[in-house]
């Protein structure tokens, strides 16, 4: 391999490989235990650093998220929920914080669903529920009334999301 | 527009009232070219209303022109749509890359400072100017860490492209403050290796410390070191555009009005220190 080469190399390596980090909190913590397995263009940049920048990223798409979403916004800390959201949904392009605003309001309300209907479930008089909602199909049931209630969950198969979402 | 470096700043929202009531306050606002890609009613007309009434100057975020995936087309296409409206003096975007293989960064990333980095960019932004008669400038961006391997200085990588490309630069001196904080790299020795005449438009801002880590949040005055890195950029290109941005933590207008104020002064001052040639 020439030199010219091997720097055209390493350059969009190190470029991919970024991304890849900061975009993917599984992949940063693979690095930080292995930095030349999992990113070998980029072993010798601190870990901190890509978590420092990757934290600042979930920050700066949180800001937009709170300007955008001002009923939401104005709850209190939602950093680990949206960082539970951001692990599988990265827009990009041009309206990008616009399709992260919607995709969580969604997820939270998905929250607020899944909350409601297993609390009317507690209900003596109810039968049960069924909702899908990130990724999985949850019921209950009971049996006839004030019978025990009968609870659980079973994944559906989607559309793929996190890292093989983001590669297009 | 005043004789001098023209004073402008970036322009937010909450302001435009101010603006409309002081239309001397400003020689021209810089707007966020990504803001009016959506050609919806509102957008245009606060678009229309803007180019009617005061020089504005587009500054995009998403170019990626250190991607070598290339520009995304559609987008480049929505940014000279804006511009073709506008009718600016120039147009700009940032050095860094947003995107990469495929991953969506979705901010900007800096650049590793390689030769065959200066090759994408440099084929990007040919790319860019073939498609517009309006100058192209970029922005160094402010960075809280440096990628490996680097095969020259940030000055000189930014000589370099210019010297390929014939691009302008916006030199953000908040940004080159935050870097020497960050990754110790000296701001005069960046802003002496790059060449004046390419120099078009500065920015000024405030950053907020993180731990030891500067960062540009543009959310606090600007600090005395931004001041005096804009004295030195002043003195080498006497006719760059001085653009304040401030985007969060936004003060009463009358505090916006005195940085540009002091923008307004410190660029006479330069200008009436130099020895004429």
């Amino acid at each position: 391999m020439s030199a010219r080469f091997a720097a055209t190399t390493v350059t969009d390596e190190m470029q991919i490989e970024f991304a890849r980090l900061v975009t993917s909190p599984a992949a940063r913590a693979r690095f930080a235990n292995a930095p030349s397995e999992e990113a070998p263009a980029l072993a010798d940049l601190s870990s901190q650093s890509v978590t420092y920048y990757a934290n600042a990223l979930l920050a700066k798409r949180l800001h937009e998220i709170r300007r955008l979403l001002p009923s939401i916004g104005r709850r209190g800390d939602l950093r680990a929920r949206f960082a539970a959201h951001a692990m599988g949904f990265a827009p990009g392009g041009h309206g990008r914080h616009r399709e992260d605003a919607i995709a969580f309001a969604r997820t939270l309300g998905d929250d607020a669903r899944l909350d409601r209907l297993a609390l009317e479930a507690t209900r003596g008089d109810r039968f049960g529920a069924l909702a899908i909602a990130h990724g999985h199909l949850s019921w209950w049931f009971r049996p006839w009334k004030h019978a025990r209630l009968w609870s659980g969950r079973l994944a559906v198969p989607r559309r793929r999301t996190g890292e093989s979402e983001q590669r297009r | 527009m005043s004789a001098g470096s023209p004073v402008g700043m970036l322009f937010r929202k909450r302001y435009l009232a101010d603006h409309l009531r002081d239309r001397e306050g400003v020689d021209f606002l810089e707007l966020c070219t990504d803001h009016y890609l959506d050609n919806t009613p509102s957008v245009a007309d606060e678009l229309g209303l803007l180019v009617k009434h005061f020089t504005c100057v587009p500054h995009g975020i998403d170019l990626s022109l250190g991607s070598r995936d290339g520009i995304v087309e559609s987008y480049l296409d929505d940014v000279l749509r804006v511009v073709e409206q506008i009718r600016p003096p120039w147009f700009s975007d940032h050095l860094a890359f947003t995107r990469a293989g495929g991953y969506e960064i979705g901010h900007l990333a800096p650049i590793p400072l390689t030769r065959d980095a200066l090759d994408t960019l440099a084929r990007n932004v040919a790319r860019v100017t073939a498609r517009t008669r309006v100058p192209f400038a970029l922005e160094n961006v402010a960075a809280t860490f440096a990628f490996p391997h680097a095969e020259m200085s940030p000055g000189a990588f930014v000589r370099e492209l210019v010297a390929r490309t014939g691009c302008g630069l916006v030199i953000d001196v908040a940004n080159l403050a935050c870097d020497e904080i960050n990754l110790g790299h000296a701001p005069e020795a960046f802003i002496d290796a790059v060449p004046p005449e390419a120099i078009v438009q500065v920015h000024l801002a405030g950053a907020h410390d993180d731990g030891g880590i500067a960062v540009d949040s543009h959310s606090s005055p600007v600090p005395p070191r931004v001041w005096q890195l804009l004295e030195r950029v002043v003195d080498v290109a006497p006719h760059a555009w001085l653009t304040l941005e401030r985007e969060e933590a936004l003060p009463p207008y009358h505090e916006i009005a005195r940085e540009l104020d002091a923008a307004r002064a410190l660029a006479a001052r330069v200008r009436n220190g130099r020895v004429p040639a």
